[in-house]
């Protein structure tokens, strides 16, 4: 195709848009107006029908649990390919990361990300852990939890290197945390069908409204959520950070071939 | 009335205040585009993504702002500088030297 051709398709088609999304910002409600029906219903039901707190965690957890699963699916599905796409392939070797290489010292890391590193694991991990468990009564959940508690595992990382990462990181066990996620999170659901109801229906008894032990299977839900996510995000840091500080594509071997001619 | 007056009063800054945040995510979502290097554009977007945090925070959505905040800070900005750090490896000299083997 000529370039002064795809142009001018370019120009239409730009302007066809243009036109669209015009029309359809026009059709929009005012800045901050709700005329929907559902929204106003769940804020008055919610919290009576379930004695959970948290309306959002009620809805993504209980009345629309099949789109948490998946979400859940996403999350998944691209953790996998990732590893799949990230293998280690037969014409990749492990190399010794360029800063340690015999002759060579790298900056040391400094004293700041070193003390913060040391103190804030911790700290964070039992932050992320009171957002999974607390997701029914307050904001926060299984997913924003589970990420938390995988950046005090990646501040690890920050504050030492790759060989220390790794060797508190077992890949195993984290395959093994993603997996009972994953699993509980259906299994949940499916035992609603041996009692006669539907699929992920909120089989525990709801308890007192404002007590921790409220909301019936929502709770039970995020933690298998956060368990999901925390392994997965962690596992996802971990295949990046291998690609980039320890495989090469062979290219000592390359190296040295071009340096004889 | 009194106490009518303070809401009004209040609910005029919570406009302000969401007006000049929405200017800043204008102003950072343009800046990231028109960055060339993509490290600078990395770290201008996890910028991005916790103005946009605060914007929920000031709509009183804090759920939204908690999953933006953790998405925006951690994963992106994590993601997208270490596969740089590997396309960095990939310079030209080395395509070269496979091409010639």
């Amino acid at each position: 195709m000529k370039p002064a051709f795809s142009k001018w398709v370019f120009i239409v088609i730009a302007a066809a848009f243009c036109f669209l999304i015009f029309q359809a910002v026009k059709g929009l409600n005012k800045f901050g107006e709700y005329n929907g029906i559902y929204g106003v219903t769940l804020n008055k039901i919610a919290v009576t029908e379930r004695a959970a707190t948290n309306v959002v965690s009620t809805v993504a957890f209980d009345y629309r649990a099949v789109d948490t699963m998946g979400e859940e699916f996403i999350l998944f599905a691209s953790i996998a390919g990732i590893s799949l796409l990230l293998r280690r392939r037969h014409i990749e070797e492990e190399e010794i990361p360029e800063e340690d290489l015999p002759g060579r010292t790298s900056p040391d890391t400094s004293d700041a990300v070193k003390v913060f590193g040391l103190m804030y694991p911790g700290f964070i991990f039992l932050f992320g852990a009171y957002m999974v468990l607390h997701a029914h009564l307050t904001p926060g959940g299984g997913f924003q939890g589970g990420v938390i508690i995988a950046s005090a595992v990646i501040l690890i990382y920050l504050a030492s290197d790759y060989k220390r990462f790794s060797s508190i990181v077992s890949l195993k066990k984290l395959e093994k945390i993603e997996t009972v996620g994953l699993s509980g999170f259906i299994l949940t659901g499916i035992y609603a069908f041996f009692r006669g109801d539907s699929f992920l229906y909120n089989f525990l008894p709801y308890g007192v409204k404002g007590s921790y032990l409220s909301g019936g299977i929502i709770l039970l839900l995020n933690i298998f959520v956060g368990l999901a996510v925390s392994g997965g995000i962690i596992l996802l840091a971990n295949e990046f950070l291998e690609q980039t500080i320890l495989l090469r594509e062979t290219r000592a071997i390359v190296r040295r071939g071009s340096k004889k001619k | 009335m009194a106490a009518v007056g303070c809401i009004k009063k209040k609910k005029e800054k919570m406009i302000i205040f969401q007006n000049i945040i929405l200017i800043m995510i204008a102003v950072f979502g343009t800046a990231a585009v028109f960055m060339h290097s993509p490290v600078r554009q990395s770290i201008i977007l996890s910028f991005y993504g916790m103005l946009l945090s605060i914007y929920f925070i000031a709509l009183k959505a804090p759920e939204v702002a908690l999953s933006e905040m953790v998405v925006g800070a951690v994963v992106i900005p994590l993601m997208i500088l270490l596969a740089l750090a590997k396309v960095k490896s990939y310079t030209i000299e080395n395509l070269r030297n496979k091409k010639q083997k």
